[in-house]
């Protein structure tokens, strides 16, 4: 080093280099085991009864019910007394029957509330989240209210 | 950044006394500007490189929030496609609940959550809030309210609805449930 030829002698990137290669790999690795998320907005949950009144004069909505063995469209406020029930797992039509209740009552609420038994697991309120939501022809709920209550 | 010019080899002034010189010279020349190119210039190798890893570190960073999926925490598959909005995270796996990614009750599956384990629960959602009011307070972010539900697939509606019962009691009013891209792994 001593003199003037130490000065011109350049910086050896290889180890530098090696740790960079090894960073990206481990961050490759890393991101090919994370999982892409999405999000689905909800309402509050609520104790009591869904809808929150049995006024005729209200405006109709609709209670998806899951239970361990089937699913049930309930009708509330002026669709009071419409009850339907489809079989588990049976989402396509789920999603048939909603589209072809609001499409019977225009001034049907944009809210659906669901609400399911105890031991149901998460993924299926899910899928049922996501066959109200929306089907082919659009936008079917896009408000989701999540409630604990399946029977009054 | 280029190498700098290698002097020459042996130094001192070259002769040029005949012929023989003449070729030792051009074979000198040969030899140096093969040596050269022996070498890969590994700088700009190194600006790739440094560029990608600052990238891949950025888009890491920069996800709401960035789940490893295990036995215990598979979050179920959706069709939405609205992107996630950062909040504070309540995670319920089967065997544990988090917030922030810090333990707050374990559970057995199976079993439910009792109500001492809720107020443990509720109570570590209260402290969160104060501690990001306090942080907002001092110019940091502000409390929204936004909560991310991570969950299994497998967990109980019924833990389910409780644990977002007791964020609601604990002044958290938006919920998001966060899931899996369909079609993603």
């Amino acid at each position: 080093m001593a003199g003037g030829g130490g000065g011109t002698e350049e910086l050896n990137l290889v180890p530098y280099l090696d740790i960079m290669v090894n960073l990206i790999m481990f961050m490759v690795v890393v991101t090919a085991y994370l999982v892409q998320l999405k999000e689905v907005p909800i309402i509050a949950p609520s104790y009591g009864p869904a809808g929150g009144g049995d006024s005729g004069e209200q405006k109709p909505y609709l209670t998806v019910a899951i239970t361990n063995s089937a699913m049930q469209v309930v009708g509330g406020g002026k669709a009071k007394g419409m009850e339907q029930t489809l079989q588990k797992g049976d989402y396509a039509g789920l999603a048939a029957q909603l589209r072809s209740l609001k499409t019977a009552m225009p001034d049907m609420a944009e809210n659906l509330v669901v609400t399911a038994d105890k031991q149901v697991p998460y993924k299926e309120v899910v899928r049922v989240l996501d066959a109200a939501r929306t089907d082919r022809a659009g936008s079917l709920f896009p408000n989701i209210t999540l409630s604990v209550t399946v029977s009054k | 950044m280029t190498p700098p010019t290698q002097p020459e080899s042996g130094g001192g002034k070259q002769s040029r006394g005949g012929p023989d010189d003449d070729l030792l010279l051009v074979r000198r020349r040969r030899k140096h500007a093969a040596g050269a190119n022996e070498g890969l210039n590994l700088t700009a190798m190194m600006d790739i490189f440094t560029i990608i890893l600052v990238f891949m570190i950025k888009q890491y960073e920069s996800a709401p929030a960035n789940i490893t999926l295990s036995e215990d925490l598979t979050p179920p598959k959706s069709t939405s496609e609205a992107e996630m909005v950062p909040g504070v995270a309540l995670t319920i796996s089967e065997t544990a609940i988090l917030l922030d990614n810090k333990m707050v009750i374990k559970i057995t599956p199976g079993t439910p959550v009792t109500a001492e384990q809720w107020v443990v629960v509720a109570k570590k959602l209260a402290d969160r809030r104060e501690t990001i009011i306090q942080i907002g307070n001092l110019g940091g972010a502000k409390f929204t309210g936004d909560v991310m539900v991570i969950a299994d697939g497998d967990v109980p509606y019924e833990t389910l609805s409780g644990a977002l019962l007791q964020a609601g009691s604990e002044k958290y009013t938006t919920y998001r449930l966060i899931l899996q891209a369909a079609g993603k792994k």
